[in-house]
């Protein structure tokens, strides 16, 4: 064994057990993991994407950073061994390091599937090829990076953003580059011949970073890389940052500018001449008059908003219809490549709720015209009650239901804890709470308090202030935003509290004289329960009950997982069962998970569906 | 006596920066040569083209008996290298380090260099890291030695020590040096080192040999004298003021007309080098 391979096992062996422990631990999870995903092949696809990246760099950075770092190389070069051999040697060896565990993997895997999957050999053969060329890359690339000492993080950071360059100009998202490409999600499942393309284009990339490893290390005598390897002086450090954000924030700035051509819709039915362009496409049960009827009042609405709020340029809006969805559930599509606002309502269903619809294009109007300021938690309250008060502010049959239905909103807010003050702060998880139904209506309400308050003249400045202007794009909408507690007191609004208070009590008395229009919420218990199955596996037990002997009312049961980081959860990301009595949710969690459940009935008398008992709470 | 290496007119560029621009000089086999220099002068770049570490821009390399324009690895194996700082790898031991230097040597010899290590009182069982800079630097010498090389190389190997480390790193030098005749090449800035160490000496500046000969002929060929106004007399070369560098016969020329010419000391005689005012072209 040469001399320097023997060095570098010797020196490294610890941090290579410690991986390899890793690796194996790693091997076993995916293996248990792969029996969900229906093949042990697709723990390979799992070390490939995840493991073998994190030994590449732990590699290069242990054979590579460290030599020149603790500038031990020079040592080296005084022993009789030419700087290209110590180059080699060191990249023969590391790679050595990274296949041998993972070729035993790979080999445990095979084993693993033997039963379960046709192992034909051409199967295997293009699983171990793109296995192959493709931590040949990763670990090419590692070790060139490596080599650019101080300048590593900086050159990773660089790849990232022209990763993001790439996705952004050329539309092709990193998994369809060839070197992702050979280990995408689907490679379990490809039996196939292996995408000869990607493999070698990915090959050609590998020898170009080993050419490029060579040329770098043995350059100018290997002053190069003993220059790279100097440490960052502080000026250099600063130099570098500063240049780093200025290409950050240059090329946001590029991005902004770059105008995004405005959504069009096919063979959908536009608005009349005159009014703000509102295309509704044709669907089931929306004929093309029907669909022209409700073009034209979604953009009289529009109209009417600009004019009210003195807005600039509107967005193009277009409506997808779709009969099969909840007639209460409204989206909006993200649009990455286009300009506007795309959204998706049962339009043609038989209890389509129009208003509430109309109020929703008009709150994603103003979150589009605001770049997303006006949906902040500090001002959603304000978006949410505004978009509906200026559906509802001509039609008193929906301004009476709407009433009703904050005196509905407030008695679920009073069986749990907080004021009504505290529930207009907090207003993303009141709205959760609420559901969509009930949270629109208290908004509503809040509003209108608000501009009786205020005057017609006074309201509409607080409007214009808080959704009328258009901030720059990028990062400096954030800097744009003025607290909404500044502007409702520049307004002449009072204080929250105060508001809360004024609010509270005339909602109340409004309850109370329509006290037979409000469904008997109070009544009605939810119940959620986590009971143990075998294992950490918990099932959750739903029920609902009434007080004496009062029949339960068929309900849906909403529910999902959520993540330390979710913020709003939209009803299209909650699973939904319907029941008729007491049951248990058809899926299984892991203790220590949290979940979001609630329950919604719908409620003839409101004309929507009511969520009770919504909470996050933790499995166990 | 043959020459254990020649050079002759070497380049070598950092750049647009002429580190060493035709320097000359040579070395006989198993004489002690001390190289002469002040910082930047281009004498680490010279030991590190003999290591082959570096390939000089211009000039040829006679190297133990082989004409080469870059120095090969199997003309490493005969030279040991000390160099200025020793970067050994600090989780080694002496015995690892020895094992390990001596993979790349043929004629290694193991039980040398442990008879190297006691004489040189280096601890074979503490790790590098845990050495003082005295002690790593007579590592260095045991570890350049133990393949019994035909010509050690030594970057200012003394540089950073105290006075009494320096002392007793000179002295296990020259006794091995007497032990085996090997011939030895050692760069420095110290000219007290020098004069007691060398046999002949060299003085680079700026790139280039200025002086190449024993200590003898080095006192014997720069005086300070005051001529007659500004002509200075053909055969004398001014080196910084009254200081004059001539041949030792021209000097007895000079003294016997007129008054004597003062002898100065090696220190004097190096800065009046190092210092010269303006480079011959």
């Amino acid at each position: 064994m040469h001399p320097l391979v023997r060095k570098e096992l010797r020196e490294h062996r610890g941090v290579l057990i410690a991986m390899w422990v890793v690796f194996a631990l790693e091997l076993l999870t995916l293996l248990v993991a792969s029996k969900r995903q229906g093949s042990p092949v697709f723990a390979w696809w799992g070390l490939l994407v995840f493991f073998g990246p994190l030994l590449s760099l732990a590699l290069a950075n242990r054979f590579v950073v460290r030599e020149y770092g603790g500038r031990t190389q020079l040592f080296l070069e005084t022993l009789p061994m030419s700087r290209a051999q110590v180059i080699a040697v060191k990249w023969l060896t590391s790679a050595v390091c990274l296949l041998l565990p993972m070729a035993l993997g790979f080999g445990v895997i095979l084993l693993a599937a033997r039963h379960s999957v046709d192992l034909t050999g051409q199967f295997v053969l293009s699983l171990a090829m793109r296995g192959f060329v493709f931590l040949m890359f990763a670990h090419a690339l590692a070790f060139f990076v490596g080599l650019t000492g101080r300048y590593r993080y900086l050159l990773w950071l660089a790849l990232v953003v022209l990763g993001i360059i790439g996705y952004v100009a050329w539309q092709m998202p990193p998994e369809q580059w060839p070197p992702f490409r050979l280990v995408s999600g689907a490679m379990p499942f490809q039996r196939g011949a292996a995408p000869i393309q990607a493999l070698w284009i990915t090959a050609a990339i590998t020898a170009g970073l080993l050419a490029a490893t060579f040329t770098l290390a043995l350059g100018f005598q290997g002053s190069w890389v003993v220059a790279l390897a100097r440490r960052m002086s502080l000026r250099e450090k600063i130099v570098m940052t500063t240049a780093f954000i200025s290409v950050i924030y240059v090329m946001m700035l590029v991005d902004d500018r770059k105008p995004k051509p405005p959504f069009s819709l096919q063979d959908g039915v536009a608005s009349s001449a005159g009014l703000p362009r509102v295309m509704v496409a044709r669907a089931e049960g929306l004929g093309s008059a029907a669909a022209l009827g409700l073009a034209d009042r979604l953009a009289t609405d529009l109209q009417a908003l600009r004019g009210y709020l003195a807005l600039g340029h509107l967005p193009v809006v277009a409506v997808q219809p779709d009969a099969s969805i909840d007639s209460g559930l409204f989206l909006r599509a993200h649009l990455p490549d286009s300009d506007g606002v795309v959204l998706q309502g049962a339009a043609g269903a038989e209890r389509f709720d129009e208003a509430g619809f109309r109020a929703f294009m008009l709150r994603q109007v103003l979150d589009w015209y605001g770049r997303g300021l006006a949906s902040r938690e500090s001002r959603r309250w304000l978006l949410d009650g505004f978009s509906r008060w200026r559906v509802a502010r001509d039609d008193a049959a929906q301004r009476e239901l709407l009433t009703w239905r904050a005196a509905a909103a407030l008695q679920v807010l009073e069986s749990g804890q907080g004021g009504l003050a505290q529930a207009l702060q907090h207003w993303l998880t009141t709205r959760e709470q609420l559901g969509d139904c009930l949270g629109d209506a208290l908004a509503w309400r809040a509003t209108e308090w608000l501009s009786a308050s205020l005057g017609e003249e006074h309201f509409r400045d607080l409007a214009r202030a808080l959704f009328g202007q258009r901030p720059a794009a990028g990062i400096r909408a954030f800097l744009a935003e003025r607290p909404v507690n500044a502007l409702l007191r520049e307004a002449g609004a009072p204080a929250t509290e105060t508001l809360a208070a004024g609010l509270q009590q005339a909602i109340h008395a409004e309850g109370t004289a329509q006290a037979d229009r409000i469904p008997p919420m109070r009544q009605w218990s939810v119940k959620f329960e986590a009971v143990a199955m075998r294992g950490s596996l918990f099932e959750l037990h739903h029920a609902v009950t009434t007080a004496g002997n009062a029949p339960v009312p068929a309900y849906a049961v909403r529910y999902m997982s959520v993540g330390p980081w979710d913020g709003e959860l939209t009803p299209a990301s909650m699973e939904r069962v319907d029941a008729t009595g007491p049951g248990v949710l058809p899926a299984s969690f892991p203790r220590g998970e949290r979940v979001f459940t609630a329950v919604e009935i719908y409620s003839p008398q409101l004309q929507c569906t009511l969520r009770l008992g919504a909470r996050r709470w933790q499995v166990q | 006596m043959t020459a254990a290496f020649t050079l002759e007119d070497i380049i070598y560029r950092f750049g647009s920066v002429r580190a060493l621009d035709g320097l000359s000089l040579t070395v006989r086999q198993g004489e002690v040569y001390g190289f002469l220099g002040r910082n930047g002068a281009g004498k680490t770049t010279t030991l590190r083209l003999l290591m082959g570490i570096l390939a000089p821009h211009g000039g040829s390399i006679e190297l133990l008996g082989s004409r080469v324009s870059r120095v090969p690895v199997s003309l490493k194996r005969r030279i040991g290298y000390v160099s200025q700082e020793p970067t050994f790898y600090p989780w080694m031991n002496a015995q690892q380090l020895g094992a390990f230097v001596g993979s790349f040597y043929p004629a290694w010899d193991a039980a040398e260099y442990l008879r190297l290590l006691r004489m040189l009182d280096v601890p074979t069982g503490r790790r590098a890291a845990e050495l003082s800079g005295g002690t790593r630097s007579k590592l260095g010498l045991a570890l350049a030695l133990a393949p019994r090389p035909d010509l050690l190389l030594l970057d200012e190997p003394t540089a950073g020590l105290d006075p009494v480390a320096r002392a007793e790193f000179n002295d296990q030098l020259m006794i091995l040096q007497r032990e085996r005749g090997t011939t030895v090449f050692f760069s420095s800035h110290l000219v007290g080192e020098v004069e007691k160490l060398a046999d002949r000496v060299g003085i680079v500046q700026a790139g280039r040999t200025r002086f190449e000969g024993s200590v003898v002929d080095l006192r014997a060929s720069v005086r300070s004298m005051a001529f007659a106004g500004d002509a200075v007399p053909e055969g004398f070369e001014r080196l910084r003021g009254n200081i004059f560098r001539a041949d030792p016969a021209l000097w007895d020329l000079a003294e016997a007309g007129g008054p004597a010419a003062q002898r100065l000391s090696l220190e004097d005689i190096f800065l009046a080098f190092a210092r010269t005012d303006r480079l011959p072209a």
